[in-house]
C-alpha cells in the first residue's frame, strides 16, 4: 500500500477528518440568489396634460422612447396615486377616470386601438398585431380623461409588451410622475372713466395743461367783428360715448343785451350778434378744427366753418362710443350795431360732459 | 542452559521477523518518498465566484512545510475530494475550474494537467522555504459553471519530479494540502427610486398651499383697478423639484383679461415693454431659479412683458421656461403686468391661468 503521510492514513477514512483538511479556506461567494432579469427603462417617457385642475377632462399626451427594436403588440398605461413602482399595488387616483377616453392620435408606432377588456377606470391598454418596433420615439393622445379629484401628485406606470393584450413578461417599463396644481385666478376693475377740462388754452392733451377761464374780447365796434377761442378736453370710456353742452346767456349788461344767433349765421359786422362754433373759420379768423385721437365730432349747427350760433342748452359735440383724447376748440364771434347801449357785457357759459356708460 | 538457547532463539527469531519485515518493506518503500508534510496556512483566493465567469484570478496562498529550490507544484482541482491520492471526479469548466487560457504569474511556467482540471508550475528560480509563506497568483481561470462546491489539491515536488503526476497519482511529492473552493451567484442588489415630481404654485412672499389667486392694479377709494394711468404688476411663486433625467417644463394655458366680450389685450408673441395707457396683459419670468425662462417669457430686453394666447389657448399651453434635468426646490417668479387705455370698457376683467409642469423621465 502506497504510504501517503501517516497523518493522511489516519484520517482517510474519516469524514471528519477531511472536514479538517479543509484548513483554512475562503468560501468564495456568499448566499445563492435567484438573480431577477428586468426590461429595459422607456427613455424620455412623459405625460402631458391639457388641464392640471382635479377633476377637469383633460387631454394627455403619452411620449417615450422605444430603446432598441423589439415585438410590439400592446402598451399599457396604469396610472397610481401612490406610486410608480411596479413591484407595489397600484391605489386607484379618487375620481380618476381614463375607460373613457379616445385615442385621437398616435404617431411613431401606430396602429394601436384601446383594448376594451384591459382598460379600466386607471388603466389604459393599447393594442395591436404584434410586429417589429423600431427604436424611437411615439407619442399616443387620449382625450376625455378626467383628472383626480384632488389637487397633488399622480403617478403612471408604463409597460410594453410582444403580445397583444399585455400579458406576460413585460419588454420595457418605466413610471412617471405627474403633479396637479389648480388654477390662478386673476382679477382687477376697470373703473367707469370720464376725463374733461376747458381753458382759454390746454397744452397737449393734458388737463393739466390747462389755463384761462375768462376771455376779455376787448372794445368791440360796429365795424368789425370781435372774436376769441377756448378749448376743451375729453375722453372716456363710455361705451356709448358722450355729448357736450353749452349752457349761459348771451353777452348782456343790465338790461342790455347782445343777441344770440338762434340760428347759424355768418359774422355781420353792425348786427347784433354772439355766437360760437368748433371748428376753423376764415371769416374772422378763429379756432381750429378737433385734434387728438379721438373721434368727437361738432354737432351740426356748430361744425360750419363761419357760421356761429348760440342758443343755452345746445349740444355742441358728441362721440358715439368711448373716446380717446379730443380736444375741441370753441370759436366766440361778437358783433354789435352802431346803437347797441353802451357797457360792459359778460356771460358765463358753462360746458357739460355728460357719458353714456 | 536450555532457556538461554530459547531466548536466544526468540530474539534471533524476532531480529529475523524484523530482518525479514524490514526486507519486505523496502520494495514497498523503495519506490516512495514520504511526505514532509503539509502546507499550512493554504487558501484560494478567487477574484469572481460567479459560475462560469472567465478571466478570473486564483490567487494560492500556502506556507510549505519543507524547503526546495525551484520546485515543482502541482494545482489539482477534483469535484469529489480534497484527500491526496483520492480519485479526482472532474470535468473541467463544469464542476472543476478550467484551466485551459490560465497563466501565472511571477517565474512560474505553467502547463495543464488532467484534460485542463488543474496546473503543474515549475520554476527555475523560485525557492519554498520552509514556514515562509507562498503565493501563486493564477489567471484567466474560467469558474466552473456548476453552482457547487469543489476542491483545490496542492502538492510540491522537488525540481523536475512532479512529471505527469496529478493529486489522484501524486507520485513522489514533497508537501500536500487540500482546500474547498465554491462558486455562488453574485448577490444582486437593487433600490428603485421612484420618479417624483412637486409642483407648487404660491403667492410671492407666501408658501406653498396658499391660494396663488389675486387682483391686479391699484388702490384707489378702496377698489383695486387699473388704469391709463399706469402700468400695474404683480407676482406669483411657484417652486419645482423633480428627479425627471430629461428634465421638467412648466407651461402657462390661460386667456388674457376679459370682460363679457372685451378684453385687455394680451401682449403678443413677442417681449414688449409696456406702457401706461396702453392697454396690454402679459408676464414673464422674472426670477428663473433653476427653470430656464423661454423666450418670449424671458424678459425680452429687460423688463419686458409677453403673452401669446395663439399657444396660451391650445391644447397643452405656451412653455414659458425649463430645466435642463433633475432639479431640487427650485423657486421661481413670474411678474404679471397689466395697464388699461382711456377706452378700455369699465367692468371687473377675470382670466384663469393654469401651470402646468411636465417630467421628462
Amino acid at each position: 500500500m502506497k504510504r501517503v503521510g501517516s497523518q493522511v492514513r489516519s484520517v482517510r477514512s474519516s469524514r471528519l477528518a477531511r472536514l479538517l483538511l479543509v484548513v483554512p479556506c475562503i468560501l468564495a461567494g456568499l448566499l445563492l440568489f435567484f438573480t431577477p432579469v428586468y426590461g429595459a427603462e422607456l427613455p424620455q417617457r412623459s405625460v402631458l396634460i391639457s388641464d392640471d385642475n382635479a377633476s377637469a377632462i383633460a387631454t394627455y399626451l403619452l411620449t417615450f422612447t422605444i430603446p432598441s427594436s423589439e415585438t410590439l403588440g400592446s402598451i399599457k398605461l396604469q396610472f397610481c396615486s401612490n406610486d410608480p413602482l411596479f413591484s407595489d399595488p397600484c391605489m386607484v387616483p379618487a375620481g380618476f377616470n381614463i375607460s373613457a377616453a379616445t385615442l385621437s392620435a398616435q404617431a411613431g408606432e401606430t396602429g394601436f386601438s384601446i383594448y376594451g377588456p384591459g382598460t379600466n377606470t386607471n388603466t389604459m391598454i393599447l393594442s395591436r398585431v404584434p410586429s417589429v418596433a423600431l427604436a424611437g420615439g411615439v407619442t399616443y393622445t387620449f382625450t376625455n380623461v378626467t383628472n383626480p379629484s384632488s389637487a397633488g401628485s399622480l403617478y403612471a406606470r408604463l409597460e410594453t409588451f410582444a403580445t397583444n393584450d399585455a400579458s406576460g413578461a413585460d419588454t420595457d417599463s418605466g413610471g412617471i410622475a405627474l403633479s396637479f396644481n389648480g388654477q390662478i385666478n386673476i382679477s382687477t376693475t376697470v373703473p367707469p372713466f370720464l376725463l374733461f377740462c376747458g381753458g382759454v388754452t390746454i397744452g397737449g392733451f393734458d388737463c393739466n395743461n390747462a389755463s384761462g377761464n375768462y376771455i376779455n374780447f376787448g372794445n368791440v365796434s360796429s365795424n368789425a367783428t370781435s372774436s376769441a377761442q377756448s378749448q376743451l378736453l375729453t375722453t372716456t370710456n363710455a361705451a356709448n360715448g358722450y355729448t357736450i353742452t353749452v349752457f349761459g346767456p348771451t353777452m348782456t349788461s343790465g338790461n342790455n343785451i347782445i343777441s344770440a344767433l338762434v340760428a347759424s349765421d355768418v359774422a355781420r359786422p353792425g348786427t347784433a350778434q354772439f355766437g360760437l362754433n368748433l371748428v376753423a373759420n376764415a371769416t374772422p379768423t378763429v379756432g381750429t378744427d378737433p385734434v387728438g385721437p379721438g373721434h368727437a365730432v361738432p354737432l351740426a349747427n356748430y361744425a360750419q366753418p363761419d357760421f356761429f350760433r348760440f342758443q343755452s342748452g345746445d349740444a355742441i359735440a358728441s362721440a358715439s362710443t368711448s373716446d380717446d383724447y379730443r380736444k375741441l376748440t370753441a370759436s366766440y364771434i361778437i358783433d354789435i350795431t352802431s346803437n347797441q347801449p353802451a357797457g360792459v357785457y359778460a356771460s358765463t357759459l358753462t360746458y357739460i360732459c355728460l357719458a353714456n356708460f | 542452559m536450555k532457556i538461554i538457547f530459547h531466548r536466544l532463539a526468540r530474539g534471533i527469531y524476532i531480529a529475523a521477523a524484523i530482518a525479514v519485515g524490514a526486507v519486505a518493506l523496502v520494495p514497498a518503500l523503495e519506490g516512495t518518498v514520504f511526505a514532509n508534510g503539509q502546507v499550512t496556512t493554504r487558501s484560494i483566493e478567487m477574484s469572481d465566484s460567479s459560475p462560469g465567469t472567465t478571466s478570473v484570478t486564483y490567487k494560492v496562498t500556502f506556507t510549505p512545510a519543507t524547503t526546495i529550490t525551484n520546485p515543482d507544484v502541482i494545482i489539482d482541482f477534483c469535484s469529489n475530494s480534497p484527500i491526496i491520492g483520492d480519485s479526482c471526479t472532474a470535468t473541467a469548466g463544469t464542476d472543476v475550474p478550467n484551466m485551459s487560457s490560465a497563466s501565472a504569474g511571477g517565474s512560474w511556467t505553467l502547463s495543464t494537467i488532467g484534460s485542463n482540471r488543474g496546473v503543474k508550475l515549475t520554476t527555475s528560480t523560485v525557492t519554498f522555504t520552509n514556514g515562509t509563506p507562498v503565493t501563486i497568483t493564477l489567471t484567466g481561470v474560467t469558474n466552473p459553471s456548476n453552482t457547487a462546491s469543489f476542491y483545490g489539491r496542492i502538492l510540491t515536488y522537488t525540481t523536475g519530479t512532479a512529471g505527469s503526476a496529478t493529486s489522484a497519482a501524486p507520485g513522489s511529492y514533497s508537501d500536500y494540502g487540500g482546500i474547498a473552493l465554491s462558486t455562488a451567484h453574485s448577490v444582486t442588489i437593487t433600490a428603485k427610486v421612484m420618479e417624483t415630481l412637486s409642483f407648487c404654485v404660491y403667492p410671492d412672499s407666501f408658501s406653498c398651499g396658499t391660494s396663488p389667486d389675486f387682483t391686479i392694479g391699484h388702490t384707489v377709494g378702496g377698489t383695486t383697478i387699473i388704469d391709463s394711468s399706469a402700468v400695474d404688476t404683480s407676482l406669483t411663486d411657484f417652486s419645482l423639484s423633480t428627479n425627471a433625467s430629461g428634465g421638467a417644463t412648466v407651461r402657462l394655458k390661460g386667456d388674457t383679461l376679459k370682460f363679457g366680450t372685451n378684453s385687455i389685450p394680451a401682449a403678443g408673441a413677442s417681449a414688449i415693454t409696456f406702457t401706461a395707457g396702453t392697454a396690454d396683459f402679459g408676464v414673464r419670468v422674472s426670477t428663473a431659479g433653476s427653470c430656464t425662462a423661454t423666450s418670449p417669457y424671458d424678459g425680452g430686453s429687460g423688463t419686458q412683458y409677453a403673452f401669446n394666447t395663439t399657444n396660451t389657448t391650445s391644447t397643452y399651453g405656451d412653455g414659458i421656461c425649463s430645466t435642463a434635468g433633475a432639479v431640487s426646490s427650485s423657486v421661481s417668479k413670474l411678474t404679471w403686468a397689466a395697464t388699461a387705455a382711456n377706452t378700455t370698457p369699465a367692468g371687473v376683467y377675470t382670466s384663469t391661468e393654469e401651470l402646468i409642469a411636465t417630467g421628462t423621465f
